[in-house]
């Protein structure tokens, strides 16, 4: 074997990643030494910034090209880039006068097309409450309908239902209000239902198992994040935030009827009737503890409290379970001979809550 | 890519641009050592390759390295006629020692832990450049086109227009010329060879 062959033999074992056998002489030794050498020059690393610069003045290049090629623009002077390499091409000085018109177009394009990226970047950054969260939604609603497939939309939307909930989650702890908040909480409200439903409707199969899958991924997160955000709300919050771990599917409390007894002692006996009251639930009345509890069942709590003044007028009266769920319901009492502790039906989550005067009919 | 990209099909000039990129800039690192007016000679052979793909006769990949390397040297030597060659070869090395160049932009991350493979490496990479710069530039096509690129020497000889025994040939000659500048030939290698047994 010629050593030119022998010594291009060794460098290929060693290109393989093997430890080639003892060279023949010094010549192919030293060859061999130098082609590592070389290949030292792989480690040198390519500054990112300097590789993302250079990529864009690759890419505005060829679209001045490209343009340039376009029949239909033949007459179009190009967008200069940075660093023009042939700036005295006979071409460019051939070239008619450029038309102004297209020049002014083309500029007032180029600023429109400017304008909408800068509002949809800063769209897509905002959170619920923000004035371009509405466009940040428009948007997202566009991408699911321009979806190329039922199984991409679903994915767009599950991803949606994901980010709502770090919309959410955001806006909680940065302590935004409770606007804010109930906007993402309905955002978050409407996705899951859209996600639900769009995955509901695929046909049954492997399809559809793993949408499902991805699905419930995100559902049992959102799970999560409701029921670790829902202590850091105040009372009205609370009880959306309920109402949306209602429509996940998780059991929470409701209450359909209070009774009041003022006692002998003129304390009142508060009796709060509904589902799922949690050992450890308290008394709400206008969204502050009171009263103390003297009985506790999942479906009834019983409750004692001073009376001073009575329970005139409209209150909301609710339970609060240990694990920050909650439930409330409207309680309405005039007059000293109103007989407010009857059965009437009220709200209590997850019903929405109803206008007081379609609630007081006692 | 290439029939695409001579076209001027931004996407094809681009994943040409993505591929050898690497290539380019350690090569221009290598014959340069200068970060500033690499970036620089860099820059100017990929507009180059923009603007004249269409030249471009080869579809093969080895054949559109051979062009760009020459493209590259020819910046290169451009470079290097600008630069008095005691600036070009005196500054380096001390602007690097003082920190004048950011070494992270010129080593494997893993070298900057150590000193001494530090001081090693850029001393090889010091010694590189002045090795590459005494081959012809087909030498240089083909030794990059094979250790950076990852060219076979059968491509490489069909971009260039010869026999694989002749690119052998060039091969074998240009690694012991670099060997010998390198210092690499005789009593360092035997040393190596020793090491190995």
């Amino acid at each position: 074997m010629k050593p030119e062959e022998y010594l291009d033999r060794l460098i290929e074992i060693r290109e393989h990643g093997l430890e080639p056998p003892p060279a023949a002489n010094d010549e192919i030794a030293a060859g061999l030494a130098a082609a590592q050498a070389l290949a030292r020059l792989n480690e040198i690393d390519i500054p990112p910034d300097f590789a993302s610069k250079l990529e864009l003045s690759v890419r505005l290049r060829a679209r001045e090209l490209a343009h340039q090629n376009d029949r239909s623009l033949s007459t179009t002077r190009p967008l200069r880039i940075s660093r023009p390499l042939r700036p005295t091409r006979p071409l460019r000085q051939q070239r008619p006068q450029p038309r102004r018109a297209w020049i002014a177009a083309l500029g007032i394009a180029a600023m429109l097309a400017l304008a909408c990226f800068g509002i949809l970047t800063v769209s897509a950054q905002s959170l619920p409450g923000d004035p371009f969260y509405g466009l940040k939604q428009a948007a997202e609603q566009f991408k699911i309908n321009f979806a190329s497939s039922a199984q991409d939309r679903i994915s767009a939307q599950i991803d949606q239902v994901h980010s709502t909930l770090a919309d959410l989650n955001t806006v909680v702890n940065n302590r935004r209000g409770d606007d804010a908040i109930n906007v993402a909480l309905n955002t978050l409200n409407d996705k899951t239902k859209s996600a639900q439903a769009a995955v509901a409707a695929l046909p049954a199969g492997t399809n559809r198992d793993s949408a499902q899958s991805n699905l419930n991924s995100v559902l049992s997160e959102e799970d999560q994040t409701l029921r670790h955000l829902i202590q850091q709300v105040d009372w009205s919050t609370r009880l959306a935030f309920t109402r949306q771990l209602g429509a996940l599917g998780d059991a929470i409390p409701t209450v359909t009827r209070v009774t009041i007894l003022v006692q002998s002692n003129r304390t009142l006996l508060i009796t709060l009737t509904g589902t799922y009251f949690a050992p450890g639930a308290r008394l709400v009345i206008d969204g502050q503890p009171a009263g103390i509890v003297t009985g506790n069942t999942q479906v009834q709590l019983t409750a004692v409290l001073s009376n001073t003044t009575g329970l005139f007028g409209q209150h909301e009266i609710g339970v609060l379970n240990p694990d920050g769920t909650a439930a409330q319901i409207t309680y309405r009492k005039d007059t000293e001979n109103d007989q407010p502790d009857d059965n009437h039906p009220r709200y209590g989550t997850p019903q929405p809550t109803r206008s007081p005067g379609g609630d007081s009919g006692e | 890519v290439i029939r695409q990209a001579r076209r001027h099909d931004e996407e094809a000039l681009v994943a040409l641009y993505q591929r050898a990129l690497p290539v380019i800039y350690r090569y221009v690192m290598a014959r340069l050592g200068r970060p500033d007016l690499v970036e620089d000679v860099v820059s100017e052979v990929f507009l180059v390759m923009v603007e004249s793909i269409d030249e471009l006769r080869t579809e093969q990949e080895a054949g559109f390295y051979a062009w760009l390397l020459q493209i590259a040297q020819g910046k290169v030597s451009r470079a290097l006629r600008q630069v008095t060659r005691g600036e070009r070869r005196s500054v380096p090395l001390p602007a690097y020692a003082t920190g004048a160049y950011p070494a992270a932009e010129l080593m494997a991350t893993d070298l900057l832990s150590n000193p001494v493979a530090l001081h090693e490496w850029r001393e090889t990479l010091e010694e590189l450049g002045l090795a590459l710069e005494s081959l012809s530039v087909e030498q240089q096509v083909i030794v990059i086109g094979r250790f950076l690129a990852g060219q076979k020497i059968e491509d490489i000889a069909q971009a260039l227009g010869k026999q694989p025994g002749a690119v052998r040939v060039s091969q074998f000659r240009a690694l012991n010329a670099l060997a010998g500048h390198l210092g690499l030939a005789r009593g360092s290698q035997r040393k190596g060879k020793g090491g190995q047994a």
